[in-house]
């Protein structure tokens, strides 16, 4: 019961925020999540997954520029360090593969993030056009 | 008769020798005039005939999910800042390093959707490699433990071609819809 109830304060202490997907061209299949999280318990975490209805497939990635070459290699889960905000800004993000449909700008979709804990956090992510 | 055999093996050498090295000349001058023909929408299209107008290359793919679509980004907002009639003189030209998944139609519509002016290109991976060579850009096809199967990784570089055909500079993936103002009108 005390664990239970420790783990239930460790689950709030996880906060997303600023959560968008990009607004990408119809033609285009795939697309980017953005999001910032706050891990505010004691302890270190993970994201693991995330779980999404409008792609095929929903992979965590990381991009960045290596010997010229921007590359993008998708990544086992994204360090969420206590007390930190970890930033998906487009170097770490959330790749959508295969868009179920065209996405439309300001349309909200419901995102599951699943960390190393087995909590499952919630948010809602706005499609947005980046720059 | 052995002096004969050598002196002819070095003659045949020597006009070897000698062949490679036209070769390589040939070669050196035909680069340096490089022009190239890649696939338009509107069929095939020299670069030389681009000529005339600011040409702003970029280098990247159709599944590229985020450097691509802010670069594309950033040039058409650089566009909408400039007065029209300047705007008309640049051509901002989206090079494809993808040819195995990104048909001429599609970049099409993907062209589009960030403005009007920028032209997709495409080639076989042979020509794509001769042109990205030519601008200082560079690319190479990576497979993934992933749904995408695999990915290009290349250089971001966005390559500013004068109106007479000649290189001017290039600016980072960094640069901001400002900086590419600032370099356009730099040029013209």
């Amino acid at each position: 019961m005390i664990a239970l109830l420790f783990a239930s304060t460790l689950l709030a202490q996880v906060t997303v925020s600023n959560s968008s997907i990009r607004l990408v061209p119809p033609v285009s299949q795939n697309s980017v999540g953005l999001m910032d999280i706050r891990n505010a318990s004691k302890t270190d975490l993970r994201l693991v997954r995330v779980e999404s209805d409008i792609s095929k497939r929903v992979e965590l990635h990381l991009m960045k520029k290596v010997d010229g070459y921007m590359t993008m290699r998708p990544v086992p889960h994204v360090e969420l360090r206590k007390g930190q905000v970890t930033k998906l800004d487009g170097t770490y993000h959330v790749m959508f593969l295969g868009l179920k449909r065209p996405l439309k700008e300001y349309e909200k979709h419901p995102l599951t993030l699943v960390l190393s804990n087995g909590e499952k956090i919630q948010t809602e992510a706005q499609v947005l056009k980046h720059e | 008769m052995k002096t004969n055999k050598f002196l002819f093996a070095a003659i045949i050498l020597g006009a070897f020798a000698l062949a490679m090295a036209g070769v390589y000349v040939v070669k050196k001058n035909q680069f340096a005039q490089a022009d190239f023909t890649l696939t338009s929408p509107n069929g095939p299209v020299k670069l030389s005939s681009l000529r005339g107008e600011l040409v702003i290359l970029y280098f990247g793919f159709l599944s590229c999910p985020d450097a691509c679509p802010t670069t594309l980004t950033r040039i058409a907002q650089a566009l909408k800042k400039l007065p029209p009639a300047k705007a008309d003189k640049v051509r901002p030209v989206f090079v494809n390093l993808d040819p195995e998944r990104d048909s001429i139609q599609r970049l099409k519509e993907y062209a589009d959707f960030f403005h009007p002016r920028i032209l997709p290109l495409t080639s076989d991976i042979e020509n794509l490699k001769k042109v990205t060579h030519h601008f200082g850009a560079a690319f190479q096809k990576i497979q993934l433990p992933s749904a995408m199967d695999y990915t290009i990784d290349h250089t971001t570089d966005l390559v500013f071609v004068r109106p007479n055909g000649e290189v001017h500079s290039t600016l980072k993936e960094t640069a901001t819809t400002d900086d590419i103002v600032a370099k356009i009108n730099e040029i013209l």
